[in-house]
């Protein structure tokens, strides 16, 4: 290994010449601090910002949909069945509608006049008495 | 080794650690310095550990080159994330003086010039015995080759790096 003096000189020149711009330890070791809380902060910041826009991205998703359900309740509720007309059986229409008892101007002759202001209790009391 | 050892340690490597960086990142000063810093956060870290398989040295430019190929490899994801812009705004990175690269001799130019034409093995090698004084087995041990390897590697350098340096066409 000692038989190229020539190189070895050729190596040191370089050496010597690369010492003199060489950063001093300190400086390098500085720097690294700076740069490794740096990068860490970086890595803070950016996990920050993907977990703002995730939340960002979830609520515009849930406040786009709302409106749609909104849309979509009523639609819902105004939809009919095609076989809805079945159910329309002959004589439906006396389900909907409320008897009338007592019409007597329909079925019979009319009460006179004193009694037309009177309820049915005391009209029966007054019938009976005389 | 203790956190205070190893700080001691590093210091003492310092010089020759940034020569291997330097050479390991194609002389480019400012990406050794980036390199060599993220180094020695590994080792105080403890991310790096010593075994005391080999000597402290060996074992450092090791480490030293392992983070120079990951280096490397993420350079274009550092860009991507513009993290090289973002240094550039806050550091206060020294300039290259004028005056002191005009004293840069123009030998040590050839030279540099010469290693640099070298395939990697050749001049990685001939780095660490000529510039950094290991002998070719510690170089063996520390680039993860043969003795024998390391030793054709010397040889066939050495002999490719005169033939450079008498032909005069490097520059």
């Amino acid at each position: 290994m000692t038989n190229d003096p020539d190189l070895r000189e050729h190596f040191a020149s370089l050496r010597r010449e690369d010492a003199a711009r060489t950063p001093g330890f300190t400086q390098v070791l500085q720097r690294a601090r700076h740069a490794s809380t740096r990068i860490t902060g970086m890595l803070a910041a950016a996990a920050c910002l993907m977990i703002a826009v995730a939340a960002v991205t979830v609520m515009r998703l849930v406040h786009d949909r709302a409106p749609a359900a909104r849309h979509a309740a009523p639609w819902l509720a105004d939809w009919r069945a095609p076989t809805d007309f079945l159910l329309n059986t002959p004589g439906r229409e006396l389900l909907h509608t409320v008897p009338q008892f007592g019409d007597r101007s329909a079925n019979g002759p009319s009460l006179p006049p004193e009694l037309n202001n009177i309820t049915p209790a005391r009209r029966a009391g007054t019938e009976n008495q005389t | 080794m203790n956190a205070i050892d190893l700080r001691s340690e590093l210091e003492r490597l310092h010089e020759v650690s940034f020569a291997w960086a330097r050479h390991c990142c194609r002389n480019r000063d400012n990406e050794a310095e980036e390199l060599l810093q993220d180094v020695y956060i590994r080792v105080l870290d403890g991310r790096a550990q010593f075994d005391g398989r080999s000597s402290v040295k060996t074992w450092l430019f090791g480490v030293i080159r392992v983070t120079a190929r990951e280096f490397a490899r993420r350079r274009w994801l550092r860009l991507l994330l513009l993290e090289r812009w973002h240094r550039r705004e806050i550091d206060d990175e020294p300039t290259p003086d004028p005056e002191r690269l005009l004293h840069r001799s123009e030998r040590n130019e050839r030279l540099r010039a010469a290693v640099a034409k070298l395939p990697r093995r050749q001049h990685e090698v001939l780095h660490l015995v000529f510039y950094q004084d290991l002998t070719v087995a510690e170089s063996a041990q520390m680039l993860g080759i043969s003795l024998g390897s390391a030793r054709t590697h010397f040889e066939r350098g050495k002999q490719r790096l005169r033939e450079y340096l008498e032909g005069g066409d490097l520059l």
